[in-house]
């Protein structure tokens, strides 16, 4: 018996780690061209990237269901667990409903906690891997769910995109709305903050931008988990790492990848820094 | 002549007035630098126009006392205020009447007195009081009369101290080439400095009873003296703002209100709501309403409300732009809203320009620049109709940065106004840029004003006469590059002036160039020396813009 973490796939939380750490990652779905497919299960990255340039559709994204939750916890209840589920922001995507829903299924008295990270991807990440950690020193799920939730805040997210396009079209621009539209070509960064995108800056182009992350992540600064996430193109994240490496040791950075679900909403050559900073 | 009543003041300064509507054209050909900008006699006239026409209406319709007709001017000249000479101006009308207070008429001692806090005050509408500016001519002006007083010379004779007033201002006009090196070495006198001399002339000739619509006040130009046969006519019940008024919109809507205890404040602001372009002065007997409404029933419904209604004029302004009347209608039907948050209002020269700010988040737009110096009073309307709680103006001129300052520096309860003090149009684009609604007006303020230190700026134009700045003689026709508006480079063609005004820059392969090509360019040319620029510096970012803007090829930036 012991506790174990369960996200969700608009985490974007490397699969090779999450098998490492027993985390369970329950895919969200996209529907592209009328067919649904699972986030990570049966839609590689690269096939949907290459899907969402050339489908004149934008693919839609939908949140799992209530019984993908409920299989996945009874699995792990029998299996004598208790259960921490973190997931992604409820103002960004309705799958804490479903998360929620699903608990409501074992009664009041199941041992699942459900959290609102009120971030995404590569921030929920952090805040899951975090958890894991936490899981090795506690037996306690709720006292495991309580550090969680008061680690939160020390999570920031940056996400520098290409275009606003797909953050616009998916519905999910939020207060970012006052950086669509210039005649200029600007390299919009964006943040997250009370779960929602907001807007930061509009450095002119790619290397402004680049620079200008990591001086965001600096201002941060001492760090305690750093990850860097892109869409496309993997020799900027890279980049981006070389930059950062003097700020922690190598293990504790995470490099990820944007899957089918959030790759929707940041769109090819998008580039996302997460810092969790020390307290 | 001991004192001057009321309606004397006021028919001398509309006889100054008069002379200076004359006069405007010499005026602003006394710029130093040979770029189209030289419009400070218009400025200067715009200025205290609405304030004198006020002045004139009121001094007719009763008994006027020398401080309320000063007021009424310098209230006019506030929000009338465009260029830096209007802005010091309407400071000078608004010491002026700070001596008058009170006075039911103008005796000798006032006029010193006014004349002393007229100079206070136009000292302080400049952060960097330049000798050798019109600021020079109106101290002479202060320090004459009060030494003239002193020795009792004039044993209180108001004509005769104009008199003195208005040779002061002639001397003291005459010695500003010799204060300040740029007017030497462009060979002419400080065009606000004329200004005043014309002003005062025009009230002096006035009061000896001289004719100031044919007066010649012997002054001189570059180009020699003034031939005052050549002089621009006087506009006889000329339109009211006819040359500042900036959309063709709906219908022009003019009328007086009379009446007792009128809130011209509140007036404003309850016109700002439906009406655009508006010119509103007064005090609680009169106030004069100019106004381009889309139901001007409305707009006199409302007057009528308030008092009677006099000089009703109603236009219907013709519908150069379809497009943007549409959305202006569909935008005038939603209902009025609270002030929330932080809006941008840009100043912008140019149809490519206005929607290059508009789409990076300004909420509004004030159409002007180099030689369309808007007023305080259009800034602070389209302030209004941004609904912000706070607004941060962008000038992106230096002719426009005082008025600026000044539209902030008014009273209002309901918003708060900043100045982000852009003096170019790339500057202007950096600050917009750097700007996030969501961070609060101080954050933004030094993140704008960072933005734009880091830009360099180059203005490219024609020359339009033969001068030597900096010790280069420039010829007529020269093409001009401007870095941060000092002259930098002369070439025969505008694009070989962006060019070597650029490689003066230095470039490198990290920087972005933008260039915003002007109404006279196009984006052939503009492309083909996009590409000459990239050749220059391999791997630089060159962006190109179609800005619209008048006499300038080219502005473009350096970051």
């Amino acid at each position: 018996m012991a506790i174990r973490i369960v996200t969700d796939s608009a985490s974007d939380f490397p699969a090779e780690l999450a098998e490492q750490l027993d985390i369970t990652v329950v895919p969200c779905n996209v529907v592209i061209d009328d067919v649904s497919y699972r986030d990570g299960v049966d839609l590689t990255a690269d096939e949907f990237y290459q899907r969402l340039t050339s489908s004149p559709r934008l693919p839609t994204t939908s949140q799992p269901s209530v019984g993908a939750f409920q299989t996945v916890y009874q699995d792990l209840l029998e299996q004598g667990h208790d259960v921490v589920s973190i997931h992604v922001s409820g103002k960004l995507s309705g799958t804490v409903n479903s998360a929620t829903q699903a608990k409501a299924t074992f009664g009041d008295s199941a041992a699942i906690e459900i959290i609102d990270s009120g971030l995404a991807s590569i921030g929920l990440t952090m805040a899951v891997r975090a958890a894991a950690k936490l899981t090795q020193q506690s037996t306690s799920y709720q006292e495991v769910a309580a550090q969680v939730r008061q680690d939160l805040g020390l999570t920031s997210v940056f996400l520098a995109l290409d275009t606003l396009e797909y953050l616009q079209k998916g519905g999910r621009i939020g207060k970012a709305q006052a950086f669509v539209g210039s005649l200029l070509s600007v390299k919009p960064i964006l943040t997250l903050r009370d779960g929602e995108v907001h807007p930061l800056e509009r450095p002119r182009n790619h290397q402004r931008a680049m620079r200008r992350m990591t001086e965001l992540v600096r201002e941060r600064t001492p760090a305690k988990q750093l990850g860097i996430i892109y869409s496309t193109e993997a020799a900027w994240a890279a980049d981006l790492r070389s930059q950062m490496s003097n700020l922690l040791p190598e293990e504790e950075f995470i490099t990820a990848r944007f899957g089918p679900v959030l790759g929707n909403y940041v769109g090819p050559k998008a580039l996302g820094i997460a810092i969790t900073s020390a307290r | 002549m001991d004192v001057l009543q009321g309606n004397e003041l006021a028919q001398a300064l509309t006889a100054g007035f008069r002379c200076l509507e004359r006069y405007r054209d010499p005026i602003n050909a006394l710029n130093v630098y040979p770029v189209p900008d030289g419009d400070t006699g218009t400025n200067m006239m715009l200025t205290m126009r609405a304030g004198v026409e006020q002045c004139a209406q009121a001094a007719q319709a009763e008994e006027a006392t020398a401080g309320r007709v000063a007021r009424l001017v310098a209230d006019g000249a506030f929000w009338e205020a465009r260029g830096n000479s209007g802005v010091i101006l309407s400071q000078f009308f608004k010491g002026i009447a700070q001596g008058l207070e009170g006075k039911e008429v103008c005796a000798g001692t006032d006029l010193a007195q006014a004349f002393r806090a007229a100079t206070q005050a136009a000292y302080r509408a400049v952060g960097n009081p330049v000798e050798g500016t019109m600021l020079t001519v109106i101290r002479c002006v202060a320090e004459a009369l009060e030494s003239r007083l002193e020795q009792g010379g004039a044993d209180g004779n108001v004509l005769s101290l104009w008199e003195t007033a208005y040779s002061a201002s002639r001397e003291a006009l005459d010695r500003t080439p010799s204060l300040l090196p740029k007017l030497q070495e462009a060979g002419v006198v400080d065009a606000g400095g004329m200004g005043i001399v014309v002003i005062l002339g025009g009230a002096y000739l006035h009061l000896t009873g001289a004719d100031v619509d044919q007066a010649d006040l012997g002054l001189a130009t570059a180009a020699g003296q003034i031939d005052p046969t050549q002089l621009a006519s006087v506009s006889v019940e000329s339109d009211f703002l006819d040359a500042s008024v900036e959309s063709e919109w709906g219908y022009c809507t003019q009328f007086l209100i009379q009446g007792d205890n009128l809130d011209i404040d509140r007036v404003r602001e309850d016109l700002a709501r439906t009406a655009e372009s508006l010119v509103i002065v007064g005090d609680d007997q009169f106030i004069k309403v100019h106004i381009h409404v889309e139901d001007p029933g409305a707009a006199l419904s409302y007057g009528v409300a308030r008092g009677e209604l006099a000089q009703i004029k109603i236009d219907n302004m013709s519908l150069q732009n379809q497009d943007w009347a549409a959305g202006h209608q569909a935008a005038r039907q939603e209902p009025a809203l609270p002030k929330a948050g932080i809006k941008l209002v840009a100043v912008a020269p140019g149809a490519g320009l206005s929607q290059l700010f508009k789409d990076s988040g300004c909420a509004a737009i004030v159409s002007g620049g180099q030689t369309m110096n808007p007023s305080v009073a259009q800034l602070v309307n389209a302030a209004e109709s941004s609904g912000g709680q706070e607004v941060i103006i962008l000038p992106n001129n230096k002719n426009v940065a005082l008025t600026a300052v000044q539209a902030a520096d008014r009273e209002n309860d309901t918003q708060s106004l900043h100045v982000a003090l852009t003096h170019t149009v790339p500057q202007g684009v950096a600050a917009a840029l750097a700007f996030n609604p969501e961070a609060s007006s101080e954050q933004n303020l030094q993140a704008m004003q960072e933005a734009a230190a880091s830009v360099v700026s180059i203005e490219v134009t024609q020359a339009i006469r033969d001068t030597t700045l900096n010790g280069v003689s420039v010829a007529e026709g020269d093409y001009m590059g401007l870095v941060e508006g000092n002259l930098a480079v002369i070439e025969d063609t505008p694009e070989a002036a962006l060019l070597s005004a650029l490689s003066n820059v230095g470039l490198s392969e990290d920087h972005i160039v933008t260039l915003y090509w002007g109404a006279d360019t196009d984006q052939e040319r503009t492309e083909a020396v996009a590409q000459q620029i990239e050749e220059q510096a391999s791997g630089i970012q060159v962006d190109l813009v179609s800005g619209g803007q008048p006499h300038y090829p080219y502005f473009a930036s350096v970051e």
